[in-house]
């Protein structure tokens, strides 16, 4: 079970969702892991803060005298029983929760819902009482801001006629109401003009009786007509056969029938319908946008395994649309095959550098350039800033970044966002020996220029002997050996606390552990796809390469990466 | 099988928890809940109906029954409120369920219903506040219960604020969803009938809170960050 599955099993353990497989392996695991019990231990410690929080809050909810203020209200009220359930939606939906499905009779709640409209509408309708008789102010009131609506202002949710202010749909973007989300929304029209007296009813059936007469007669016509060309045609003992379907046609997630593909090798490919649904293809746009999306942070994350699965799921997902889908349809199979094969030698892209003492930001600046469309940025700070001589042929960036990194002696970090920066971390050249912990950790915390608290019982002595490494790795090395000392860092991240290994299971909040370094590594990419053996070291996974012809219309292999090879 | 017992299904009985759950404090649906919801489920409906007929006494029994239910929803959201703004709230929550018991089924269980008025109420707040966020006030509570030791009383409170900034940094969907599901412990279905979408729409909802909050724990120190060797 890998390290993000237990966190989040532990995550979610209070909020019992977990099943009785995961619960036993997380017990099991927790059984021989300390950091993972304290872990859960301090999630259990925070639900139960939650629901104490809680039930301190309603035991002083509400005041004494609120049950007779509120039932005063409720005897002011009409009886609620006084209005009769509608024969809306809101009826069927009750219908439909409260009595179960029964397998059995699949139409039973279909005919339980109508004969309640029924009943309901046999009924005489109500009588609107008189609101101004009433004393009673009836006011519509905007589901955004509960402000008082009036009619010229009012906008009303296209879907479920919610009324907003137009200001509040303008600012929310959407219908307030929760479970909506409906983006339009109408304004009530003028009344319209009464409309011109209709043909008299005995008029419309004759009209109707004609139009089916005329009907019948032409339907006869066809068919004999039909029927005269099949005599024509057909021979006895040869049966007309459609074109069977091809098996590969529709991938094996396509929501393409496969009655819709045309045959495999039949001459030009005939596209089977000439035009294509708004709807359908909008799907296929956010399917393949999706998967893109995914195929490319799988990418920068370095996971060639699945990056290969990915692209192979997306080729085979587009090919029946490259070779016979109608236009638009093609057209967008076409560029997202083009675009994943981009995006799978992301890593392939190549730089040729040559610098004589020019600043390190200047070199990065040739370099981001090529991973510019990726969204990558790399930003040097002004303490890195350092100038660079070198020469780099057809280099791939990211090697060329690490290698810019260790000629100018300083480090690269991940930031959020695919950002890359040039920083330069503090690093700790030193020796000790026999020398007290509690002198050497406040001189390692101030390499990197933070305040240390020592707790009273972080005691013992160290010798060790570092040479260029991160003040964070040597002050969590000197600590762990003096003794297995812990270190916190507090939010902001200005003050170190070291607790010894009994204190450290119980760290004041607002602490978390000090992280050792970790500077950005430029994966090691296979090619893509593969050569020849899939099984070679650089295959990055047991999967076959992808046997999809790559995309027609294929953009030429970028800054010197390998082509992709064609087809069989 | 009675009627009241078919309104009732067996996830939404505990029967599914397995023996360490049981261990936990944080525990959802209680399996001792069996009796006490096959039982409430007839009484539930009588009251209702009485209520419907316009017997005030008999809201006034069903206020009572589901007041601490209501009231610990709303305290546990940790709205940005006074108490008496809860108390308005509890009240306002109250009033929509006996207008809306006109074109409600007797025998449908309340608590759902009742507790997804309260959620539409407090979203209401919640939208509303949204654009000039404040802290709840979760140290007075710390404060009244644990008057022990200053250093106690420090601790609980740093505590106290620490959790309630961390739920309070939680979209109010995710937030309604969570705290249904831990403080009131609702199942999986009541969730369903409660949020108004399908049980794994609902369940999504609430991996999602717990996925958020345990982030927003960890960003506070409250959790450690640090994962198995």
């Amino acid at each position: 079970m890998s390290e993000d599955t237990l966190r989040e099993l532990v995550d979610l353990r209070p909020l019992g969702l977990l099943n009785s497989a995961q619960e036993a392996r997380l017990r099991e695991h927790l059984v021989g892991c300390p950091a993972c019990r304290a872990r859960a231990a301090a999630v259990d410690e925070a639900y139960a803060d939650l629901r104490r929080l809680a039930e301190e809050g309603a035991s002083t909810t509400p005041k004494p005298d609120a049950r007779a203020a509120l039932l005063a209200r409720v005897r002011a009220l009409d009886p609620p029983a006084a209005t009769a359930p509608l024969p809306d939606a809101h009826a069927a939906a009750d219908l439909t929760d409260s009595a179960p499905e029964n397998p059995e009779k699949p139409g039973r709640i279909r005919r339980e819902i109508l004969a309640a409209a029924k009943q309901a509408a046999s009924q005489p309708p109500a009588v609107a009482p008189d609101p101004e008789a009433l004393g009673v102010r009836v006011v519509q009131r905007c589901c955004y801001c509960h402000d008082e609506v009036g009619p010229e202002r009012a906008l009303f949710c296209a879907r479920c006629l919610a009324p907003h202010h137009d200001e509040c749909f303008a600012e929310h973007g959407r219908c307030a109401v929760l479970g909506c989300e409906e983006s339009f929304a109408v304004r009530p029209g003028a009344p319209r003009a009464p409309r011109p007296p209709s043909v008299p009813a005995r008029s419309r059936r004759a009209l109707l009786a004609s139009l089916l007469l005329a009907g019948i007669g032409m339907g006869g016509v066809a068919a004999l007509g039909g029927f005269a060309a099949l005599l024509t045609l057909e021979r006895p003992g040869k049966k007309i056969r459609r074109p069977t379907p091809p098996l590969e046609a529709a991938g094996p997630n396509s929501p393409l029938p496969r009655a819709q593909a045309a045959p495999v090798g039949s001459g030009s490919p005939t596209p089977v319908r000439s035009g294509v649904d708004p709807v359908e293809l909008e799907g296929y746009g956010r399917r393949w946008e999706g998967e893109l999306a995914d195929l490319s942070e799988d990418v920068w994350r370095g996971d060639a395994r699945a990056a290969r699965a990915r692209l192979q799921w997306l080729l085979a997902d587009t090919a029946p649309h490259r070779r016979h889908g109608a236009g638009p349809l093609r057209a967008l199979a076409e560029r997202t095959a083009r675009e994943a094969l981009t995006a799978v030698r992301f890593w392939e892209r190549r730089v040729s550098v040559e610098s004589v003492d020019e600043p390190l930001s200047q070199v990065c600046a040739r370099i981001a350039e090529v991973v510019a469309d990726a969204g990558v940025q790399i930003l040097v700070e002004p303490g890195a800033d350092e100038p660079v001589s070198c020469s780099f042929a057809n280099l791939r960036w990211g090697v060329a970044v690490n290698l810019l990194a260790r000629l100018a002696k300083v480090q690269v970090v991940e930031s959020r966002g695919r950002v890359l920066v040039f920083v330069r971390s503090p690093q700790v050249e030193q020796r000790f020996q026999e020398a007290d912990v509690r002198t050497v950790l406040p001189l390692l915390a101030a390499c990197g220029g933070y305040e240390i608290v020592l707790g009273t019982d972080v005691r013992g002595t160290v010798s060790c002997d570092l040479r260029n490494t991160p003040w964070e790795d040597a002050l969590l090395l000197v600590a762990r050996a003096a003794g297995g000392h812990r270190i916190f860092v507090d939010h902001p991240g200005r003050r170190l606390l070291v607790l010894s290994r009994a204190a450290a299971a119980d760290p004041p909040p607002g602490y978390t552990p000090l992280r050792p370094a970790t500077f950005w590594q430029a994966p090691d990419w296979p090619s893509f796809p593969p050569a020849a053996n899939p099984n070679g070291p650089s295959a990055g996974g047991a999967r076959p390469a992808p046997t999809e012809e790559p995309a027609p219309t294929e953009e030429p292999a970028r800054d010197g990466a390998r082509p992709l090879p064609r087809g069989k | 099988m009675g009627k009241g017992l078919t309104l009732i299904p067996c996830g939404s009985l505990g029967l599914r928890r397995t023996e360490g759950q049981e261990e936990s404090s944080a525990t959802v649906p209680a399996a001792e809940s069996l009796s006490e919801s096959v039982k409430s489920v007839p009484d539930d409906a009588r009251l209702v109906r009485a209520a419907q007929a316009g017997e005030a006494e008999a809201f006034g029994a069903l206020y009572d029954r589901y007041l601490p239910e209501v009231a610990r929803f709303l305290s546990g959201l940790g709205l940005p409120l006074g108490r008496e703004e809860v108390d308005d709230l509890v009240q306002e929550t109250f009033l929509r369920c006996y207008r809306g018991l006109g074109g409600s089924d007797a025998e449908r269980p309340l608590r759902p219903y009742l507790l997804s008025i309260a959620r539409n109420t407090a979203l209401g707040v919640l939208r509303s506040r949204r654009r000039r966020p404040e802290a709840p006030d979760a140290t007075a509570v710390a404060e009244q219960a644990h008057p022990e030791t200053t250093s106690d009383r420090l601790r609980l409170r740093e505590r106290a604020r620490l959790v309630a900034e961390s739920l309070a940094a939680l979209e109010p969907e995710l937030r309604t969803a969570l705290v249904l599901r831990h403080v009131n412990g609702l199942t999986m279905k009541e969730l369903e009938a409660c949020l108004g979408c399908s049980a794994p729409t609902a369940r999504a909802r609430v991996r999602d809170a717990g996925r958020r909050l345990a982030l927003e724990l960890r960003r506070r120190g409250l959790v450690p960050a640090e994962a198995c060797a």
